[in-house]
């Protein structure tokens, strides 16, 4: 099975844009192991697609949730709480991370000034 | 005592050009590590050849972009990389950071100072890969590229912008030319070099060092090293790191010589990186590119024209073979791109003729326009001299009966051949050379034994230099030897000869 179908086969594990347990377990049965690591990290990917994490310090408003679902439309948003953010939000979207919080801009700051001496 | 207000002052000036907008970053995520070579998930907007950043510090640059995964190769140790560790991109491409003070320095092919002294300050990013200069930014090379060693500024002369390959089987003093050019440059103090150091031994490398520190050929010398203990990725990108250096001086107008010791061991080092990154193998298990790797990195050996500033980068690069065949792979690739070849000969060399150029299958493809009229003047009897002993030679050994004209031929063939014999580390100054095969070539050789042709240059040498340091001076200029400075050289030499002994 090539790499491509494998692709495919996580695709249509889903359904109603939710991951089908009967589905992927009957696919599973039929993989061998490489096969079968392939698919997983084809899901993990599809998974990571489909979601958004959003850290913030603490846990949002119902009106800021209702806010972010309109902004991230058709996706599944899964919030964390990290209070070491101080202020501010941060959001990862597959592999785009928007960073708009105080840590983030303190360590940049270190980082920067720390840089120019040997 | 450090001032505390000029800290803070520091501290100030720096945080004036903080700015920079980190707030969006596109990530990735390590998913194998095999030989120096990343497999990341993410980094969907990255392009070739960027910069990125692991969390423990490493850095790497992107080599290949699949449909789900990118492939970096690691700029420096695998340290403590494991998967699932994140990766940031950087935005920027490879560069090296190049100041005049880099001069004298010896780092490695990210800027890195590998001589226990601080970091190049005041710098400018050089980018590593660059594409070479237009055909219009050009001039025909025109000066030349005095290496100091008889046999090549006579026979095989180089210019100031000329790509020349020096090539040979291990141990026959391919790097000593590299290295004797270098310290020749002294005298004209006008000719910045770099020594490229790629996958040789660390002990090789530190004696070349102390050599050019003796020799005070350092100051204006700045060695990169990538030694056979770095990884693949840094042995890759130290010519082009050289050449970035070569090109900061060469865009203020002046004249730059790299050497790349040696290129094998480059292709060797992208063997490795391609295998690594799954690309298909050709012949001899090198990527499909290798004739590219080493072509864009010579294009860049440039002469300038005056509207751009007139600068000029020397290329030397060197290329080791093995059991003499100059007919494999890498070697035919590097002989098709440079302007000549230096090819040292094994034979030559164990039967003391050092350095042990084989002036018949060595080549300048730039010639007589990169010698001064002086010179010129003397090396085409020479080649001549060498071309006829060389044919004549072969009967010799035989043991036939030759006539008087042939036997003159030969005898006047075994002294030039002693003639072009120098020691290392002992470059010429072309007056001195110009004086060496004049006096050969006019026969004040042909009653001095062979074997005394080397002692009597020597005393030659210095009798000239304190008797006539003005005919020396005449010599240097450059300008072919007019009749009087003719008479001269016979008179000074007849007046040697009488006093000499042999």
């Amino acid at each position: 099975m090539t790499k491509k179908q494998l692709k495919n086969l996580a695709l249509q594990s889903y359904t109603k844009d939710l991951l089908d347990q009967k589905k992927v377990e009957s696919v599973a049965r039929l993989l061998t192991r490489f096969q079968l690591k392939q698919y997983i990290r084809e899901l993990r990917n599809s998974e990571s697609q489909k979601t958004i994490n959003i850290v913030l310090p603490h846990l949002p408003a119902k009106t800021d949730q209702q806010m972010l679902s309109r902004l991230f439309a058709g996706k599944r948003i899964i919030y964390h709480v990290d209070k070491t953010l101080l202020l501010g939000i941060k959001i990862i979207d597959n592999d785009q991370v928007y960073d708009l919080n105080l840590k983030d801009t303190l360590d940049n700051l270190f980082t920067f000034v720390s840089s120019g001496y040997d | 005592m450090i001032d505390s207000q000029k800290i803070i002052e520091q501290l100030e000036n720096r945080l004036m050009s903080f700015g920079v907008d980190k707030k969006t970053q596109n990530m990735g995520v390590v998913e194998k590590i095999t030989d120096g070579v990343v497999i990341a998930s993410g980094l969907s907007k990255c392009f070739m050849g960027e910069i990125v950043a692991f969390g423990n510090g490493n850095y790497g640059t992107v080599l290949n972009l699949d449909e789900d995964t990118v492939s970096i190769i690691l700029l420096g140790k695998e340290g403590k990389l494991k998967e699932g560790d994140g990766i940031k991109r950087t935005g920027k491409l490879l560069s090296i950071d190049v100041a005049d003070t880099i001069l004298g320095r010896v780092i490695d092919p990210l800027g890195s100072p590998l001589d226990a002294r601080p970091k190049i300050k005041g710098a400018r990013a050089m980018p590593l890969e660059r594409i070479a200069a237009g055909v219009v930014e050009r001039e025909p090379v025109n000066t030349p590229l005095k290496t100091g060693l008889k046999a090549i500024d006579a026979i095989i002369p180089i210019g100031r912008g000329q790509r020349e390959l020096i090539i040979g089987d291990r141990g026959l003093g391919k790097t000593a030319i590299a290295i004797d050019t270098i310290i020749n440059q002294r005298v004209s103090n006008d000719v910045i070099c770099v020594y490229v150091a790629i996958g040789q031994k660390q002990s090789t490398i530190a004696q070349i060092i102390d050599r050019l520190k003796e020799e005070q050929a350092l100051p204006y010398t700045v060695v990169v090293v990538a030694s056979s203990s770095d990884p693949a990725s840094l042995q890759y990108l130290a010519p082009y790191a050289g050449c970035a250096i070569a090109e900061y001086f060469m865009e203020k107008g002046k004249d730059a010589l790299v050497i790349y010791d040696d290129l094998t061991k480059h292709a060797w080092a992208y063997r490795q990186l391609s295998l690594v990154l799954r690309r298909p193998a050709g012949r001899e298990a090198y990527p499909g590119d290798i004739f590219y790797l080493h072509s864009r990195l010579l294009e860049r050996a440039v002469k300038l024209n005056k509207k751009h500033k007139g600068g000029s980068i020397t290329a030397l690069p060197i290329i080791e073979t093995q059991a003499n065949d100059i007919s494999a792979y890498i070697p035919t690739n590097v002989i098709s791109i440079t302007d000549g070849q230096i090819y040292l000969e094994p034979d030559l060399f164990y039967s003391g003729i050092r350095p042990a150029v084989n002036v018949g299958r060595s080549v300048s493809r730039v010639g007589g326009a990169a010698q001064t009229s002086a010179i010129k003047s003397v090396s085409g009897k020479l080649r001549l001299e060498l071309a006829q002993y060389r044919e004549l030679a072969v009967f010799a050994q035989f043991g036939s009966e030759l006539d008087a004209t042939t036997m003159a031929l030969l005898e006047r063939g075994k002294r030039t051949t002693e003639i072009l014999k120098q020691l290392q580390y002992q470059p010429l100054k072309e007056s001195l050379q110009i004086l060496s095969i004049w006096s050969v070539t006019n026969g004040f050789l042909d009653d001095i034994p062979v074997e005394s042709t080397q002692r009597f240059e020597k005393e030659y040498h210095e009798f000239v230099s304190s008797r006539n340091p003005k005919l020396l001076e005449t010599l240097e200029t450059g300008e072919k030897p007019s009749e009087p400075t003719v008479t001269q050289m016979e008179k000074i030499t007849r007046e040697f000869k009488k006093i000499f002994s042999f």
